[in-house]
């Protein structure tokens, strides 16, 4: 059985569920968590399950504030956690998804330290755009990256830590459309 | 002026000097978290949606020279009580996206070189060090500072020889 945690504190639908709902699409057995439910009902199910997969956005170029939370409090109950099989899905806003590194590092050292198996990650960038259905035309590498790594986790498998870059724009038009619908949303906000 | 962000006890905070004009903030005691409502970008501009004592940590950072994190040690990451409120201080930059070291970030909202200090201390291994010096630098590139350090602490007993005040 599979745990799948969407650790986005948003109340909405958030981007980490979206990818996390597509890889359930691929799994028999499951249950999806959000970070927002009482930690000792996710460390129930992990308990009953081999796999965990967890999929977080990155705020201050780490792990945001309630999935470090939810990680310590799995680390301060180690024994059940321990040789559970672990995969990661990090998103941010920016178009590179080079700037998860540094909080799969954190995440990385966190497995070691449960004693559970790392079994590989997928970093995307880009993730307010790769997590809307109605981009999807868009995002083709990035789904297909998706599908390889939900092929990982329904296999158990290793997967290496796949990178993800919104690579049909450049960092020169990304901004100015990052930037257009900024501005949208201010302006909206004004009203 | 110096803002401080810190998750320690009474008394280990008790063996730091501080200065009169320094805004000393107690992780330990912020209770909401970010939601991603992103309110504090695109509504009130530095401002955290949530009013409370924690609700402008942002006007704090930008009138100070100095901005100083002290920490525990988590898997190589700031604990969760000081990363609540880091989150809640991301109004000092804007949402707007910039290129900036070959790569995206977002553009500054101030024009000021601040000093970052991050104080880590508790037990912490060599992955768990690289970790924090990444953290550190890319944190530091986000706010738009080349001036950061990251200080490692073991024994929290002597947090008072590292501090430098």
């Amino acid at each position: 059985m599979y745990t799948l945690i969407d650790g986005s504190p948003k109340k909405q639908q958030s981007n980490s569920k979206y990818f996390l709902e597509y890889i359930s699409k691929h799994l028999d057995e499951y249950h999806i968590y959000n970070i927002n439910n009482n930690y000792k009902l996710i460390l129930d199910n992990i308990k009953q399950s081999d796999t965990i997969v967890l999929a977080h956005p990155l705020y201050v170029d780490s792990p945001n504030y309630s999935t470090l939370s939810l990680l310590e409090y799995l680390y301060n109950n180690k024994d059940r956690v321990a040789n559970k099989n672990f995969y990661v899905i990090i998103n941010c806003g920016f178009r590179e998804g080079e700037h998860n590194l540094t909080a799969l590092s954190i995440i990385k050292n966190w497995c070691t330290k449960s004693n559970v198996n790392y079994m590989g990650s997928l970093l995307i960038g880009a993730g307010e755009i790769v997590g809307k259905p109605k981009y999807k035309l868009i995002c083709k590498k990035a789904l297909n990256n998706l599908k390889l790594f939900s092929n990982c986790i329904k296999n158990k498998e290793l997967s290496k830590d796949i990178i993800t870059t919104m690579d049909l724009l450049n960092n020169k038009i990304y901004c100015k459309l990052a930037n257009k619908s900024w501005n949208k949303k201010i302006k909206r906000n004004k009203k | 002026m110096r803002t401080i962000i810190h998750d320690l006890n009474e008394n280990n905070l008790k063996k730091l000097k501080f200065n009169k004009n320094d805004k000393i903030i107690n992780a330990l005691e912020c209770e909401n978290h970010c939601i991603g409502c992103f309110s504090c970008w695109t509504k009130h501009p530095t401002k955290c949606i949530y009013q409370d004592n924690f609700s402008n940590i942002a006007s704090y950072i930008k009138d100070s020279n100095e901005f100083i994190i002290i920490t525990d040690n988590k898997f190589g990451c700031f604990s969760s009580s000081v990363k609540k409120v880091l989150e809640r201080c991301i109004g000092y930059v804007l949402p707007y996206f910039t290129i900036r070291d070959n790569m995206i970030h977002h553009k500054l909202r101030y024009n000021k070189q601040l000093s970052l200090k991050v104080y880590v201390y508790g037990n912490i291994n060599k992955e768990e060090i690289m970790s924090f010096n990444a953290l550190t630098r890319a944190v530091s590139i986000n706010i738009g500072t080349t001036k950061y350090k990251a200080y490692f602490i073991n024994n929290i007993k002597e947090i008072d020889n590292v501090y430098i005040n």
